[in-house]
């Protein structure tokens, strides 16, 4: 199966890889895992005291679409408030990367990443 | 003449049912491969040189049952996740991600270890020990998918197997670096 250049593009220059301080108050982090795949996906969003998205990185084991959906999503999250980066939907990562079918399932569990970002920083805000 | 055998009944039994082994995961591996050797006779084209079209046709699909049938029961894996699709009908796991912080952390955890093997000491040595975790904690897993899936509980069963496919899928990638590294060495 041959990936699209624009996955090939996030696999070989991946963007935002790494770790945020997972203990900053400012920072929510997201794991999610394929079983049927294997693959792990870590997404970390930062906010600013504006409620925007300053910063986002991620780690991702698993295969090229799957690097490449949560590359993208990195870049994607950045400059957006937690409702509109809520917003960002599996389809519109699968589009921008041109996924095949059997490789959409990649694209949904980078949607499920920005959720449980999301949460657990909305988790952090409410315990404040 | 022969009794002939009732092909259309045969390929609607399950595949522990083609096999007239007990749905459970306890297998006894030599019993599969017999009653798959004997299948494979019954289905030999040889058989129905001179059947009917319809039959030698029907022969052909027994065969590449017999042969699916085989293969998903012989690994522990498939054959604990095919005993979990029995009980729940359809499998309702496909395609669902896991949130389960415990067994995600330790995934990744493992992963970021397996990344710094080549950059070791002695790589060789260091994906040997790894390889030997892995595969301990899968007999773990194993060893309680069977006592749960006894116990009929099928939600922690599932919950063990969706464990377990990490780790199959670690595995694949640990034979993948240890071939690499013996490649070059």
């Amino acid at each position: 199966m041959a990936y699209s250049d624009k996955v090939i593009d996030h696999y070989e220059n991946p963007r935002n890889i790494g770790t945020l301080d997972k203990e900053d108050p400012g920072v929510g982090t997201g794991m999610v895992g394929a079983p049927a795949c294997g693959d792990v996906m870590r997404l970390q969003i930062k906010i600013n005291d504006a409620g925007i998205i300053e910063d986002a990185k991620f780690k991702t084991y698993g295969c090229g679409s799957a690097i490449a959906s949560s590359s993208l999503v990195t870049e994607l999250v950045k400059g957006k408030t937690l409702d509109q980066a809520a917003d960002i939907k599996n389809m519109d990562i699968a589009e921008e990367l041109a996924l095949p079918p059997v490789k959409v399932h990649c694209s949904v569990l980078a949607e499920d990443a920005i959720a449980a970002a999301i949460a657990d920083i909305r988790k952090k805000q409410a315990a404040e | 003449m022969t009794e002939p055998v009732p092909l259309l009944a045969i390929l609607e039994r399950n595949y522990f049912q083609l096999f007239e082994l007990p749905e459970q995961f306890p297998l006894d591996q030599s019993v599969l491969n017999d009653k798959y050797l004997h299948l494979q006779k019954v289905a030999h084209p040889d058989r129905y040189a001179t059947a009917l079209a319809r039959e030698r046709v029907m022969a052909g699909q027994l065969a590449a049952y017999a042969n699916e049938a085989y293969h998903v029961l012989k690994g522990d894996l498939s054959r604990a996740q095919y005993l979990l699709q029995l009980t729940e009908g359809a499998s309702a796991q496909q395609g669902t991600s896991v949130t389960e912080p415990a067994i995600l952390m330790e995934q990744m955890e493992l992963r970021e270890q397996l990344e710094g093997i080549s950059q070791s000491q002695n790589p060789l040595l260091a994906i040997d020990q790894f390889a030997n975790d892995i595969t301990v904690k899968t007999q773990k897993l194993k060893q309680e998918f069977g006592e749960s899936f006894s116990r009929k509980a099928f939600e922690h069963a599932k919950r063990i197997v969706n464990q377990w496919q990490f780790f199959d899928r670690l595995k694949q990638e640990v034979d993948d670096l240890a071939a690499e590294l013996e490649e070059g060495n």
